[in-house]
């Protein structure tokens, strides 16, 4: 294994540079500041007022005042701005003539996470602010400033987010994709480990070291990267509890043994691959492909309920879908061992998948008579 | 010596500089088109990946996330609230939980994805002119829970609390307009200034473009590492008299992967995204190839300076696998790039995909045309410039060691020794 730089650059660099990476990419939390524009044709005294508390919240930040629809845009086109807010002429006339005007604001879509956040920014301060002149229409008038402000807002909507009181953004991606891009190294590395033993033709050693027991020579080979791989989703895990602060409501033992399965159940899908395409390039291809489509598979960033229900099934072909649920069972929803069983239980079926090719891999080992290319 | 007579050798020395340049073009497409391990990064991957994801993202918006709502009210406003908020396109109401315990353990089984908690006094609250609190606790196992539930709840507090006071003021004798114009002084009104997408139209057209740049690293860093291991000397070029300048070398290879990829992006960036009828709003598709061409040209010589360093054909692919989803990230369009750390921005930008990315997509949602994207643009054909050259120090560098490993380090001496070879592997072929 030392002989060969790759074996130190899958085991060790790899899984170093990735908890790095996102250790750090993502260390504002949730987006602010940034840049809208705002186009005033009133330029009264209450459109400065609104142009004002856009600027005053915490995601956005109206960086231009621009004074035509067009040039806001081509501003927009040129991606200089996410959102632009219209104040129509004679604003603030219509205002206090009963007449309603609209405010029009502009965001675009593809930049999905920022446009939501902004469209809820921009929506919020709007109807605050008209809530405020219709509160100070009424506090002119002599009311009560409770009274008034229950009357302009009957309904308040309280929001707890448990577990993630600040929102923060870089905790939903994280959590699983950091352990989610180790476990895609373990399961290449086991197909790299097995392959290569195939392609310079050194398998009958690596058998008669294994006593020509398939199992323990499997065992042998795998064993070592199973700890060292397990150990570096638990280092990752520990990274997001203690360093990055992500909440933690169960038992972290859990979610150990929960990652040191994961790592098993890829290094058995790695074996099935490799098993079944014994070329080594064929199946590091293969392999690289079902791994990286397990990301989009999993229902961490998109979720399971919203697919077509012709793809739920392919879901459980992951075993990161499953660590991803005993990650939610475990540090958000802080289940027990027992309530959160399923999981595990699925994460053991995977260790049973290599038994239908192991017969190849053996053969294989023994003839290397495989279709090389 | 003159220049003429520099010139005029210069030119008998290099005159079959083109005709090298097309043998080389021709043998790495005949190379690309027999290597199965290259079929699968270059075709399969590209033509299945893309449909993969667009069933998957199939769905433009989450409807009716599931929630569970407490009522401790009983009341005819309680059940009007509950009634607005299954109405709502986010969520549906799939319990009525008895207490929050209740409701509490639903979530944790996974039944719900976020509760509503209307507390005792809300009617008796609203009917005497107090403010009446709404609780709501949001699922946080992902982002999208999060947001529907948020949307519904303020839109159905606002529209209801309207109602309630528009009540109160006619109530009061204020003729109706006078009552809605207190109301709401002004409307807040979100426009569409371009076709609104939801989840797949914002992520389809990143996938693509990062796939179409992974493939281009991955294949050739393969063909490299099979190269490094077929020649003499574990070479990156075979010991061809055509193969002795540097720059046709870089160009012929360079042409190859080009031309292989012309209908590999036409596929996955026009194709696909009108299959999955994801908008596009650029006015014809030679645009988007015109702005194409410089991304494509800047990831082969990525790919090209990258693969000196890959002396096995496997070695490539864990490394740019892990890759792909950082380079997702740092495009900016995921996580918007003020909030970036500086470092992992500039970092970022060594990526031709980070802007391909930005210009496609702004083209593609905005109907931006190519001077509007002219900023990416020009940035990629930078890159090309740049990545030309590293390719030709890392080429020359991988090159002279081998030269200067086998002692063939001056030109004419090469030459033969090539041309040797070249007689010497035919004889062991035949």
């Amino acid at each position: 294994m030392t002989r060969r730089p790759i074996y130190l650059m899958m085991t060790i660099i790899i899984p170093a540079l990735v908890i790095l990476f996102f250790a750090t990419f993502l260390n504002q939390g949730m987006p602010s500041s940034l840049p809208i524009a705002v186009v005033d044709f009133d330029n009264s005294s209450t459109s400065r007022l609104i142009v004002r508390n856009l600027s005053a919240g915490q995601t956005c930040k109206v960086k231009y005042k621009l004074t035509s629809y067009e040039s806001c845009k081509t501003k927009m086109q040129t991606g200089d701005i996410y959102a632009f807010v219209v104040i129509p002429r004679n604003f603030e006339k219509d205002l206090h003539n009963h007449k309603s005007p609209q405010v029009n604001f502009h965001t675009e879509y593809a930049h999905y996470l920022a446009g939501s956040l902004i469209m809820k920014e921009i929506q919020t301060t709007l109807t605050t602010i008209a809530a405020g002149v219709d509160l100070k229409v009424r506090l002119a008038k002599g009311q009560d400033y409770n009274m008034a402000m229950a009357q302009v807002n009957p309904i308040k909507t309280d929001m707890h987010i448990i577990g993630n009181s600040m929102l923060n953004y870089s905790f939903y991606l994280t959590s699983t994709i950091m352990p989610g891009i180790i476990f895609l190294m373990a399961m290449i590395c086991t197909v790299y480990a097995i392959g290569i033993e195939f392609k310079v033709g050194s398998s009958q050693r690596w058998l008669i070291i294994g006593k020509r027991d398939i199992v323990l020579s499997l065992a042998g080979k795998l064993l070592p990267y199973t700890v060292l791989f397990s150990l570096m989703v638990i280092l990752s895990e520990v990274i997001m509890e203690k360093i990055m602060g992500f909440p933690s409501k169960g038992d972290p033992t859990l979610l150990y043994i929960g990652a040191v399965l994961t790592v098993l159940a890829y290094q058995a899908m790695g074996m099935v691959i490799i098993g079944l395409l014994p070329s080594l390039r064929t199946a590091l291809s293969i392999a690289a492909f079902y791994g990286v489509i397990g990301f989009t598979l999993a229902g961490f960033t998109y979720p399971h309920f919203a697919m077509l229900n012709a793809v739920k099934p392919y879901t459980y072909l992951y075993p990161l879908r499953q660590y991803y649920m005993l990650y939610c069972n475990v540090q958000i929803n802080g289940l027990s061992f027992w309530d959160t069983v399923m999981p595990f239980f699925y994460l053991i079926l995977f260790d049973f998948a290599p038994l239908l090719v192991i017969w190849n891999i053996k053969r294989t080992a023994v003839k290397l008579d495989y279709e090389r290319d | 010596m003159s220049i003429n007579s520099r010139l005029r050798r210069n030119l008998r020395e290099n005159g079959k500089a083109w005709l090298d340049m097309f043998y080389i073009l021709r043998k790495e497409l005949y190379g690309i088109f027999t290597d199965k391990g290259t079929l699968i990064i270059f075709f399969v991957a590209t033509l299945v990946y893309p449909l993969v994801c667009g069933y998957v993202y199939n769905k433009e918006m989450m409807r009716d996330a599931p929630i569970a709502v407490v009522d401790n009210n009983h009341s005819s406003l309680s059940r009007q609230y509950i009634r607005m908020l299954n109405a709502t396109p986010e969520v549906s109401v799939a319990y009525h939980a008895m207490n929050m315990e209740e409701a509490k353990s639903l979530q944790k089984k996974g039944k719900i994805h976020g509760i509503v908690n209307i507390p005792k006094e809300f009617s008796s609250d609203i009917n005497s002119g107090k403010q009446a609190t709404v609780n709501i606790f949001a699922d946080v196992t992902s982002f999208f829970w999060y947001r529907n539930l948020a949307t519904a709840s303020a839109y159905v507090s606002r529209t209801m609390g309207y109602g309630i006071e528009a009540k109160n003021l006619i109530a009061r004798g204020s003729t109706y307009n006078e009552a809605m114009s207190s109301i709401r002084p002004y409307i807040p009104q979100e426009q569409t200034l371009f076709q609104i997408g939801g989840y797949p139209s914002f992520m389809l057209p990143i996938i693509c473009i990062i796939l179409l740049q992974q493939t281009i690293l991955l294949g050739i860093g393969v063909l490299a590492g099979k190269h490094s291991e077929r020649n003499r000397f574990r070479n990156i070029t075979p010991n061809n008299i055509h193969y002795r300048g540097i720059f046709r070398i870089i160009f012929g290879r360079l042409l190859a992967v080009f031309i292989v990829y012309i209908p590999i992006s036409i596929y996955v960036l026009i194709i696909v995204p009108h299959f999955f009828n994801i908008p596009q709003l650029y006015t014809s598709p030679i645009e988007v190839l015109t702005f194409i061409i410089p991304f494509l040209l800047a990831s082969i010589l990525l790919g090209m300076t990258c693969s000196v360093f890959f002396h096995h054909r496997e070695n490539a692919i864990p490394f740019f696998i892990f890759m792909s989803i950082p380079i997702l990230l740092m495009s900016g369009l995921s996580w918007p790039r003020e909030s970036m750390p500086d470092f992992w921005r500039s970092f970022s930008y060594l990526f031709p995909s980070t802007f391909a990315a930005n210009g496609f997509v702004r083209m593609g949602t905005m109907g931006a045309n190519l001077m509007e994207i002219s900023k990416e643009h020009l940035s990629l054909w930078i890159l090309t410039a740049v990545y030309l050259v590293t390719t030709f120090f890392a080429y020359r560098w991988r090159l002279t060691t081998i030269w200067l490993q086998t002692g063939t380090q001056d030109k004419k001496s090469r030459k033969h020794q090539s041309r040797f070879n070249r007689l010497k592997l035919n004889e062991g072929r035949f």
